[in-house]
């Protein structure tokens, strides 16, 4: 009986889910962002910096929006049909503590990568190096959030896509290592104060190029592949409510 | 036999099958509408508000009656007294559970 009632509660907890849409929305949303960074990239400058701009309040609209727009679908299609649920509303402290891991690995992030722009020529080569792998831990981390989200809600969608994102990430670190070699001691010799050589700023604009890249890559990818399953899991979820009498 | 009687001393209001369903479900979430508690435990309409009016009786849910835009609504929620029963019952299944 315990179990029916722990199956009952992921059942309860996964239903903001169950309908698909936000991994409709959130996948759409995702692979175009990818696909406009990737264009972007193969973009001439000044055409670049425009499209850059553009990304960059697609970013910020999309943020804004997308749980508004999730919220409005789910009220005019969701709810009447299969009903309305309310989660609890986190108090600010807890969300502070459930957000302090992040905030606490970001903040060691940043303080690693410009403490090793500081301290040397050869800890600035690995501060450059950082650039390209960013995206390979991005998708690491997505892949554990995507996880542990399956752990919550019983959602095996949930885990298939925290796979993919780890495995692209594996895929995109694999792709970086080439641009490894692009990195000498030559580079970074010069004092931080000194205006950056035109050879560490070409190689710097390669890694920037290569960063865009993997991020875009992984963006389509899971974004993709979200997109798909949501499509799947609103198909499922249209035959299990198709005789429900609304409300 | 004092273990025996813990088993019988069960809280009898949450002990059905359907009421336990209701309250888990409530006790995973804000609150719910009468429309996802029934599609969630299959019970008829009249068999669901007769479930509800007995947990609102022993005062483990409230059932509030509002309005989402023009839709009426019939919310039910978990009272603290209800969470703290239902915990309860969870550990006196656990004990029974475990003793066999």
């Amino acid at each position: 009986m315990n179990d029916t009632l722990t199956q009952v509660q992921q059942r309860a907890r996964a239903y903001w889910f169950a309908d698909g849409l936000n991994e409709i929305v959130g996948g759409t949303f995702a692979a175009i962002l990818g696909a406009l960074i990737l264009l972007q990239n193969s973009l001439q400058s000044a055409q670049a910096d425009i499209l850059s701009t553009v990304t960059n309040m697609l970013l910020l609209a999309g943020a804004v929006s997308i749980p508004l727009l999730l919220r409005w679908m789910k009220e005019r299609v969701t709810y009447p049909r299969s009903g309305y649920v309310a989660y609890p509303q986190l108090k600010p402290a807890e969300r502070l503590k459930r957000g302090t891991p992040a905030i606490l690995l970001a903040l060691a992030l940043a303080v690693l990568i410009a403490g090793s722009i500081l301290a040397s020529p050869i800890t600035r080569l690995w501060a450059m190096a950082c650039l390209v792998w960013m995206p390979s831990l991005m998708g690491v981390l997505v892949g554990a959030g995507l996880f542990r989200s399956e752990r919550e809600t019983g959602l095996t969608r949930r885990a298939w896509l925290g796979g993919l994102s780890i495995l692209t990430a594996l895929w995109l670190g694999w792709r970086s290592f080439p641009l490894m070699n692009l990195l000498t001691p030559t580079l970074t010799a010069g004092r931080i104060t000194e205006p950056m050589p035109m050879q560490t700023a070409a190689v710097m604009r390669t890694l920037m190029a290569a960063m865009y890249a993997n991020v875009a890559f992984l963006l389509i990818i899971v974004g993709g592949a979200a997109l798909i399953l949501g499509v799947v899991a609103r198909v499922r979820y249209l035959k299990e409510t198709h005789n429900v009498e609304p409300a | 036999m004092s273990s025996l009687r813990d088993h019988t001393a069960i809280d009898r209001v949450l002990h059905e099958p359907a009421r336990a369903v209701i309250v888990a479900i409530l006790d995973a979430i804000e609150s719910a509408d009468f429309l996802y508690l029934q599609r969630e435990t299959g019970l008829t309409k009249g068999n669901l508000s007769s479930h509800l009016a007995k947990l609102e009786a022993a005062g483990y849910i409230t059932i509030e009656k509002t309005f989402r835009g023009k839709l009426p609504l019939t919310l039910c929620r978990l009272t603290p007294q209800g969470k703290q029963a239902f915990a309860r019952y969870r550990e006196q299944l656990a004990r029974f559970i475990a003793g066999t």
